[in-house]
């Protein structure tokens, strides 16, 4: 159990808590300034690190002023109707168009639930932006690495972007060679699989969310 | 471990594999994923999963949290740095079995300085730049080109398939102290191996706490989820692909735009 879940629950948990908390310390090697669009991808990185800073680190914010900016952050940075359709596998075809819409709307919740507390505890970890490179099929890779307190090595963070009518979003975020978005796809279908279906995640997650925003309140 | 305990492992594995398959699904895609997963076992594998979380919860995580408060930081690191010294022998045996010369010389290097200014206990090494790796025989296959096999819940031991578990037997012969333990006329000798085992995992979920169980907490499946991150950290780890100046393959994500892997080539799978 430990063994193998050894760095990753670390990688994973350390680089949402710091989720993008970014500088650009180093300047753009310029072999990749002829690469189209990608030193706008690196930048794209940035800058949504450098706003995340700004409106989310305040440790004085209320709980629900945080958590509203995050999702606006989210909506802006992220392109959830394909990570939604992503993580729901051989499911999301099943899935009629109330169902997509309603699980979209939880998933949203679930990440804003999940996330957006971890940055009160923000104390100045930067995201060096290492390279920008091509992916497949008209995607960009922004790398970077994320710095650590102590003589902790550096975690290295992968964002996967994409554009959606001319806008830059994330589609994926790989830790340390773990993806956020397959780990994810993987929990759901296993779940979706022992437990009937589409319906039955919509229902696990309407919980979940919950509890979450209870746990979110009291602490 | 000793060998006859390694061995009955392996007839236990064997025996039970009998007795539970999961049925394959009939949609196409479905079929996709259930091939990607490789969980045949799949009702076998999560009875072990729940018996491995029963012992987590009530042996491990309390002794691991027991450990943390007890042992200053300075010598749970040394119990760690300790622990991986140790292991060095099965460390370059596999750098080297893999071809990978430069990491086999970090390996060799890593051993001397520690051992003789840092007693074994501290790791002046990675001061100097020179960061632990790890490689085991499960890594060594995979480079030869042996597929991971079906994925296997080990009792105790946790996620692995049937290529990790022959490697992990394989590592106890390239592990001196399994020797030295089988000669040894004293009466603990025998469980050195267990003793090194418990310690390693006590240490380690120690260092893991908070994390692990934000991920227990919050996985709706959380079986689903240690297979998925197991198949994930393999992939990682075979192909050494933690050093920062290398181009990292992302892991391919079979989604209708998303079929093919970019950069390097996995070396496996």
């Amino acid at each position: 159990m430990t063994r193998s879940l050894k760095a990753i629950g670390l990688a994973l948990l350390t680089a949402l808590a710091g989720a993008a908390p970014l500088t650009l310390d180093r300047p753009l090697p310029t072999a990749f300034a002829a690469e189209r669009s990608a030193p706008d991808a690196g930048a794209f990185i940035t800058e949504l690190g450098d706003k995340a800073i700004g409106a989310l680190t305040d440790k004085s914010l209320e709980p629900d002023v945080r958590r509203e900016r995050f999702r606006t952050l989210l909506n802006e940075g992220l392109d959830i109707d394909y990570v939604g359709r992503f993580v729901l596998g051989a499911y999301r075809r099943r899935a009629d168009e109330r169902q997509m819409e309603e699980f979209l709307g939880l998933l949203e919740d679930n990440i804003v639930q999940n996330y957006a507390w971890r940055f009160r505890n923000y104390d100045g970890q930067q995201l060096d932006l290492l390279n920008v490179r091509e992916g497949s099929r008209d995607t960009t890779i922004v790398e970077t690495e994320l710095e650590q307190a102590g003589d902790a090595p550096p975690i290295r963070v992968d964002w996967r972007v994409h554009k959606k009518d001319g806008e830059f979003k994330v589609i994926d975020i790989v830790v340390e060679g773990i993806s956020m978005m397959v780990t994810q796809r993987d929990e759901y279908v296993g779940f979706m699989r022992s437990n009937g279906g589409v319906d039955a995640l919509i229902d696990a997650l309407r919980k979940q969310n919950a509890a979450l925003a209870e746990r979110y309140q009291n602490g | 471990m000793r060998r006859a305990a390694a061995r009955g492992l392996l007839a236990l594995m064997l025996a039970m594999t009998a007795a539970a398959c999961a049925t394959p699904p009939d949609d196409p895609d479905e079929r996709a994923a259930y091939e990607e997963v490789n969980d045949p076992l799949e009702p076998m594998n999560r009875t072990i999963f729940e018996f491995n979380m029963f012992v987590d919860e009530f042996l491990l995580r309390p002794v691991a949290k027991a450990y943390e408060f007890i042992f200053p930081d300075l010598v749970r690191n040394s119990v760690r740095n300790f622990l991986r010294n140790l292991k060095t022998p099965v460390i370059l045996a596999n750098d080297l079995m893999q071809g990978e010369v430069e990491r086999a010389g970090d390996t060799a290097g890593r051993f001397i300085f520690n051992t003789l200014i840092g007693a074994g206990l501290f790791d002046p090494a990675s001061e100097a730049g020179v960061a632990y790796h790890e490689e085991d025989f499960g890594q060594t296959l995979a480079v030869w080109g042996v597929d991971g096999g079906p994925y296997l819940m080990l009792p105790f031991l946790g996620p692995s398939n049937l290529r990790d578990t022959g490697g992990f037997v394989a590592d106890r012969f390239l592990q001196p102290t399994t020797y030295w333990a089988e000669n040894s006329s004293r009466d603990w000798a025998e469980y050195s191996g267990l003793i090194l085992g418990v310690t390693e995992a006590v240490d380690m979920r120690s260092r893991n706490y908070r994390q692990l169980e934000d991920l227990q907490e919050t996985s709706l499946d959380f079986y689903a989820t240690v297979r998925s991150l197991y198949r994930q950290q393999r992939e990682a780890l075979i192909e050494n692909r933690q050093d920062a100046d290398q181009p990292a393959p992302m892991p391919s994500m079979s989604f209708d735009s998303f079929l093919e892997e970019d950069g390097a080539v996995a070396a496996s799978e």
